[in-house]
């Protein structure tokens, strides 16, 4: 999913882009490190209650374009996800929707593929680590004994 | 005329010389008013009723609502007698005042324009009143609504456009607070693409422009025109 997203920068003024699910809890993220996670729950949530009041004036949207000065947020939604991707107002915007087209598809097999993992809010962007494994348990310390100098084990 | 009246000994009448009939219901509505205007011209009347501030009722001749409060604000000159204590036996009109007074302006200035030979375009059956910014009128914009950051309604166009105002004023509010979240300031445009509408919404100079419309609407230069 990392590297869908990063695919996106492709495209000249690409910023960041991150992924949300349709609860609005963040899936995945590739945005500079200056925006924390800590500020995407309540960023999901408000997206989310975006979308609900538009579809009940308008109709659920697909693609949603905020203009602001300086810069654009493009927001694709599936029925899966919730794409968003901050870029500057100096983008290409045809390539930019040509290459959400993509990374899109490549998030909705990739969830798809996890669907567990999709639903569940998970806190932050980066991809989970393997969990290390399990401390062995540390032996009890043998006795040593020096012969010459030398640790012998025995 | 159908209207219930209710003799009062107050009020005052007067001749409409240099002041429009339009000042005149800006000054009934802005003093919030209870009460009836009668209007004469060329040997025909017609009333405007006021309550709380709102016009709820115009009559003139066999006209009714909208159209006849359209048809009394074509007269040029007449004079004017406020009846206090006067009540309709129906309220003919819901839309809020600042938006007829803002619509009446527009077709004056039409009017004006086009000639005094051309129809009236407060027919007793009348279309759609013209928008101010001819942007919406744009056969593909189904509903739009100008109004203030403060909520006060400048111009619409279709059905339920009090509906329209409240979404997208909570729209613009929550996506300030996401641009804010992520250091993008100054919400200029919204575009909605969604699969049987279209919605736009522009941000210029203190006013916020809300047009939903069908699926062929160009946002972009929509946007562009309103802007």
């Amino acid at each position: 999913m990392q590297t869908t997203l990063a695919s996106l920068k492709d495209i000249p003024g690409v910023v960041g882009s991150f992924v949300l699910n349709p609860q609005g809890a963040l899936v995945a993220k590739e945005m500079p490190a200056v925006y924390v996670d800590a500020i995407f729950p309540e960023l999901g949530r408000r997206l989310v209650s975006v979308g609900e009041v538009l579809e009940q004036q308008t109709t659920s949207f697909q693609e949603l374009l905020l203009k602001f000065e300086g810069s654009w947020l493009f927001v694709r939604r599936t029925t899966q996800c919730l794409l968003s991707v901050l870029v500057a107002e100096t983008v290409n915007y045809p390539a930019l929707r040509m290459a959400t087209n993509v990374a899109l598809k490549q998030l909705s097999d990739q969830l798809a593929a996890q669907p567990a993992r999709a639903a569940a809010p998970v806190p932050a962007a980066v991809e989970a680590a393997p969990a290390p494994a399990a401390p062995v348990e540390a032996a009890p310390a043998k006795p040593r004994r020096m012969w010459r100098g030398q640790v012998i084990d025995w | 005329m159908n209207s219930l009246a209710i003799p009062s000994p107050r009020g005052f009448d007067g001749v409409v010389q240099g002041v429009t009939l339009l000042d005149l219901i800006q000054m009934e509505c802005l003093a919030m008013s209870t009460r009836a205007v009668r209007v004469e011209h060329s040997g025909r009347s017609g009333r405007i009723f006021f309550t709380g501030g709102q016009i709820v009722h115009a009559e003139v001749d066999a006209l009714k609502g909208e159209p006849a409060l359209f048809e009394l604000l074509r007269w040029s000159a007449g004079s004017f007698i406020i009846e206090d204590g006067l009540r309709p036996l129906e309220d003919t009109i819901d839309r809020d005042w600042h938006t007829l007074v803002m619509a009446a302006a527009h077709v004056s200035d039409e009017l004006a324009a086009a000639n005094a030979a051309s129809p009236s375009p407060m027919s007793p059956n009348p279309s759609p009143q013209p928008p101010a910014n001819e942007a919406l009128s744009d056969p593909e914009v189904q509903c739009a609504v100008r109004f203030t950051e403060d909520g006060s309604m400048i111009e619409a166009v279709g059905d339920i456009p009090e509906m329209l105002e409240a979404s997208f004023a909570y729209v613009v509010q929550l996506l300030r607070h996401i641009g804010t979240s992520l250091g993008a300031e100054n919400l200029c445009e919204i575009h909605v693409t969604g699969e049987q509408k279209k919605a736009l919404c522009v941000l210029a100079d203190g006013k916020i422009t809300a047009v939903v419309g069908s699926p062929k609407l160009n946002l972009p230069a929509l946007a562009k025109k309103l802007s």
